[in-house]
């Protein structure tokens, strides 16, 4: 299956089609490729990284392995998603990288040739060429010290592509095990770069604290035009290794969550200012008009929706601005995915395992619109540019997940027509002896002019 | 031991003759693309760090290979670093795309007369062009793209094979993807990621640019930065 550049490989301001075609051929064409926008890939990815503008082949599942299941080790397994393909939804191929590392997310470098695939418990990060055969990736790379690289910093998480290099969210240190933690830059290559701790009440950096400062990381995102990077707060070593019964018993270890976000300047990688955000705010997701200076994130343990924004003032602020079911419940919202018209943001909430829409056209105002049951667990949701793909994914942590019967594990894809979600495939991954699937990332041969295997014959001058 | 051979002019001797004298075979896109400000340039929305306010770690040792300049003459590209920050780019001459070389060749115009007009600057930086199309972009077409003001603080070089450009590319992690038509033919054309490297005298990227923060205030500001560092 063969695209064109001009389709396939679109810019979030990074990629570049170069030609030879006339001035006013290429205005017009600008002016096209200005109205269509791009088709697919996933929303919320860095907006330095090369991008798929048509239907993604492949999403490539980050896997925590399972004691006594297959070889019971992590694994980066790939899925068929090639409408038409005689292999679409199975799993194509699976790479095991020996032992079990809590397996959680991973993220592409900027030239989207690599995967960056992290794991919280050992820390160690496991780089997958995912070019030289998008159907097969390959691991290439194991980096094991990050921890003393770094100066003590454990559990990497968020894996964020950077212009030449990667930032790496911790969620630890190796001291106290708590979620006191840092920002960790390695270059492209895997060569560590730089620690830039998180600021904390007694170390404010300078740092214009609103309420707490407690030093906890999670995720990560950037708006480069307002040279504006974000980072959210979750909990240390000590609580995302327990069992989740054990910790909600545990009163100090309940103590021991994230309140805050931090703004940090980009450029310089210096923090700007620490919101107050209680409840252990995880995913963030900036919107993506070119005026929406604003930023979504969803609180775990209070379970509402908060706007980042910029006010008229250029001063960012926090604001809780939705409820997301019924917070007594604890309905425990993890990932959420905002569509690429900044109007729609799918939470996923996952004790009750259902996947909510919510009405974010007015970002103060959002107002849930649709659910769905996905399973009796749903955690990780990924969706195509276009919103018409979604695929969810069903382990939160290993000691966290539910038991017995409720613990199905598995990826689902599903299409989304406005008004419902249709299921297209379900892989269970237990019975498939893979593991507990989390985060998912898109592949496609046309990023690398590559071409599928069982449709073309070599692309050779 | 690698020692530089000088390369640029030094700040403030004279310009040489070659450098003025018009260019008889301007190319007109190369002409449009290389001194109007490309569609996409946007004046930037913020207020950069204060230079000195923040560090600029070393990310990873600059790659060497051989070039050529617009006089065909044979170089090493360490030739053009070790004394000087040096910012390095890799174009493509025949490219129109205003989000990549064009805006790239403004915006390095732009440094370029900001070094001119600063001799505090002019004796710290300068900049280096180099084509990624070694086929086109032959010396001559690097001088043309040079223009008839190629600056005396630029430089426009070329190899003289895909083989002798690879290993650099692969060094700065320079990705380039042929296109391809339906029927597998190289259309010519390329996409790529747009990056701009900024080299200090060691010969260590402190800095890699891309389109979203590719602006003269920041770029002048981390330079600005890097010299405090080395106590200028």
């Amino acid at each position: 299956m063969k695209r064109s550049f001009l389709e396939l490989l679109q810019s979030m301001g990074a990629v570049h089609r170069l030609c030879t075609i006339p001035i006013l051929a290429l205005a017009l064409m600008a002016a096209i490729g200005a109205a269509s926008a791009a088709k697919a890939d996933e929303t919320c990815m860095s907006p330095y990284m090369a991008k798929i503008t048509g239907q993604e082949d492949f999403v490539y599942v980050w896997t925590l392995g399972v004691e006594g299941l297959g070889d019971a080790s992590d694994k980066l397994v790939t899925v068929d998603v090639r409408p038409g393909s005689s292999t679409y939804g199975q799993v194509i191929d699976s790479v095991s990288v020996g032992g079990r590392h809590e397996a959680h997310h991973a993220g592409f470098t900027d030239d989207r040739r690599y995967l960056w695939a992290t794991g919280l418990d050992t820390s160690k990060i496991f780089i997958f060429d995912v070019h030289s055969d998008p159907a097969r990736p390959r691991l290439v790379m194991e980096i094991d010290d990050f921890v003393s690289k770094s100066g003590g910093v454990v559990g990497p998480h968020t894996s964020y592509a950077m212009p030449g290099r990667m930032i790496i969210t911790g969620l630890s240190n190796d001291r106290d095990h708590s979620g006191r933690t840092a920002l960790v830059e390695y270059s492209n290559s895997g060569t560590y770069i730089a620690t830039h701790w998180m600021p904390t009440a007694d170390q404010t950096r300078g740092t214009k604290i609103e309420g707490v400062a407690d030093g906890y990381g999670y995720d990560l995102r950037v708006l480069p035009r307002k040279n504006v990077m974000l980072t959210s707060s979750f909990t240390g070593w000590s609580n995302y290794m327990m069992d989740f019964g054990q910790m909600l018993g545990d009163g100090e270890a309940m103590k021991r969550f994230g309140q805050t976000v931090t703004v940090w300047d980009m450029h310089a990688r210096t923090p700007k200012k620490v919101l107050h955000v209680p409840g252990a705010p995880l995913e963030l997701r900036f919107a993506l008009g070119p005026n929406h200076n604003y930023a979504f994130t969803t609180t775990a343990l209070t379970s509402k929706i908060w706007l980042i924004y910029e006010d008229d003032a250029g001063e960012w602020q926090a604001q809780a601005v939705a409820d997301i079911g019924d917070a007594s419940k604890v309905p425990l919202p993890v990932d959420i995915s905002l569509s690429s018209d900044d109007k729609l943001l799918w939470v996923d909430t996952f004790m009750d395992g259902k996947a909510r829409l919510f009405d974010v056209s007015d970002p103060f105002h959002p107002k849930q619109i649709y659910e769905k049951v996905i399973s009796t667990q749903v955690n990780m949701v990924s969706q195509s540019w276009d919103g018409k793909r979604l695929y969810f994914t069903s382990s939160l942590l290993a000691n966290w997940d539910k038991k017995g019967d409720d613990n199905n594990q598995y990826i689902k894809a599903y299409n989304w027509d406005g008004k419902e979600l249709k299921e297209q495939f379900a892989i269970d991954f237990t019975k498939e002896k893979l593991g507990r699937p989390h985060i998912m990332r898109f592949g496609a041969y046309a990023l690398y002019a590559a071409i599928t295997t069982d449709t073309s014959t070599a692309m050779t001058e | 031991m690698w020692k530089s051979v000088r390369i640029f002019p030094r700040a403030g001797s004279p310009v040489g003759l070659s450098m003025l004298l018009p260019v008889l075979l301007v190319v007109w896109s190369a002409a449009v693309s290389a001194h109007s400000p490309p569609a996409f340039f946007r004046e930037l929305q913020y207020i950069p760090p204060q230079p000195g306010s923040y560090d600029l770690p070393v990310i990873q040792m600059a790659v060497d290979g051989p070039v050529i300049d617009t006089d065909g003459k044979s170089h090493r590209l360490f030739d053009y670093m070790g004394r000087t920050f040096v910012l390095l780019s890799f174009v493509y001459t025949s490219c129109t795309d205003a989000k990549g070389c064009p805006l790239a060749t403004h915006v390095l115009r732009q440094v370029a007369s900001y070094i001119e007009a600063h001799a505090g600057i002019a004796e710290h930086l300068r900049i280096v062009t180099l084509s990624f199309d070694p086929d086109r972009d032959t010396p001559e077409v690097m001088r043309q793209y040079a223009g008839e003001d190629g600056h005396r603080y630029m430089r426009f070089l070329t190899t003289s094979s895909a083989a002798n450009l690879q290993p650099i590319l692969d060094g700065y992690g320079q990705y380039i993807v042929p296109e391809r038509d339906e029927d597998g033919w190289f259309t010519g054309f390329y996409s790529h990621i747009l990056k701009v490297f900024l080299i200090d005298p060691d010969r260590q990227v402190r800095n890699i640019y891309s389109v979203s923060y590719l602006y003269p205030q920041i770029i002048i500001n981390d330079v600005k930065t890097l010299i405090m560092e080395r106590g200028g």
